[in-house]
């Protein structure tokens, strides 16, 4: 059952007809945009043509914007107004360079900073070398401050120095 | 091939699920999702150019917590009264209720928000009340327009009306590829 014309684009919740629900759609032009087929690339007709890198038979019209092979239309990937080939694309991915592309990370300065909390006496130590070992590593996508590396590696000296200094008085 | 930094803009507060709480961020040609489980943190993006509608669903969760909260804040208050001796903890733990109940009373009714694209509807965990919804709306229309382009109502109205006439057209049922060929048969060797 669609929903009244009264609850789209209208700024107000209006009664589900379906359900008890109030509900409010707010609709884009996206809505009405047909999904691009795609393109198969142009088989060369003249020789000499510049031919893609991965289907010599195919035409080339557009250079890799990262590694500079020539590509057809079908190994064309648009990707935030660059035009790369799928394995620059994934090796993009795979060594996190293309950020949009990424969908998960570890947060290794969360981690630091938690073994330097616990009192143990190989956390402080464990804690310092995963600071270090995630010092160049990507951090979260949306805290950018290595603060909480600088704090475990505080935290974990200062953790290490104290069991040193009780094993030696005790 | 690596991009320039992006900001990131909070949106609402935390949603949370089994084992993990969820954040929304505003970027400046999309809405980030992030799902962290304290070490790790899962992405999901809704580029404006692909936002194709965002429904806003008034709940009843408010309101249930609301009575349920009012339930035992009254019952530890009236335990207070009632019990002499342990007034003191029956207060602060109805106060803890009471404070819940006037929180939940001024963040406003509850909703729950589903972003739509061309490939999936998800629920925005993040947003889970009405005056944050609006906030959200109103926050990123002006991006979403400036990707998409804008549609007054009207003409939206009358392209929708139009699209629901619209017969539904059926998948083609023959295919213009090429037969594919049955593979060779290999013939077995005999065994001497």
């Amino acid at each position: 059952m669609p929903l009244p014309e009264s609850a789209i684009n209208a700024g107000q919740l209006e009664k589900c007809p379906a359900c008890p629900a109030q509900v409010q759609a707010v609709l884009f032009p996206a809505i009405f945009r047909k999904n691009d087929p795609g393109k198969a690339g142009e088989t060369i007709l003249v020789e000499g043509e510049a031919s893609c890198f991965y289907h010599p038979q195919k035409r080339a019209t557009i250079p890799c914007a990262s590694c500079g092979r020539f590509l057809c239309s079908l190994c064309d990937v648009e990707l935030n107004g660059q035009h790369i080939c799928p394995v620059c694309l994934q090796t993009g991915q795979q060594k996190g360079k293309l950020t949009d592309l990424e969908q998960r990370r570890t947060l290794y300065d969360s981690i630091a900073l938690h073994l330097s909390f616990l009192p143990f006496l190989i956390t402080g130590p464990a804690a310092i070398i995963v600071a270090i070992y995630a010092w160049k590593k990507p951090l979260s996508l949306v805290r950018r401050t290595r603060i909480r590396l600088y704090t475990a590696i505080i935290l974990g000296l200062l953790q290490t120095v104290g069991w040193v200094f009780l094993m030696i008085k005790g | 091939m690596a991009r320039s930094r992006k900001t990131y803009r909070r949106i609402g507060s935390a949603g949370f699920s089994a084992m993990e709480y969820i954040r929304l961020y505003q970027a400046p040609d999309h809405l980030l999702e992030v799902h962290s489980s304290g070490y790790t943190e899962a992405y999901r993006r809704y580029f404006f150019q692909d936002i194709q509608a965002i429904f806003i669903e008034k709940t009843r969760w408010g309101k249930i917590a609301n009575v349920v909260v009012s339930v035992c804040g009254a019952f530890f208050l009236l335990l207070a009264l009632v019990n002499g001796a342990g007034w003191v903890a029956g207060a602060i733990i109805g106060g803890f209720f009471g404070l819940f109940f006037l929180i939940n009373l001024i963040a406003g009714p509850a909703c729950a928000v589903f972003i739509q694209t061309a490939v999936q509807r998800q629920q925005l965990r993040p947003v889970t009340r009405l005056r944050t919804a609006r906030r959200l709306l109103k926050r990123i229309t002006p991006f979403i327009e400036q990707a998409q382009g804008t549609l007054s109502r009207e003409e939206l109205l009358g392209r929708l009306r139009g699209a629901r006439l619209m017969p539904v057209t059926e998948a083609p049922v023959t295919s213009t590829a090429a037969p594919v060929e049955a593979p060779p048969v290999i013939d077995e060797p005999q065994s001497q």
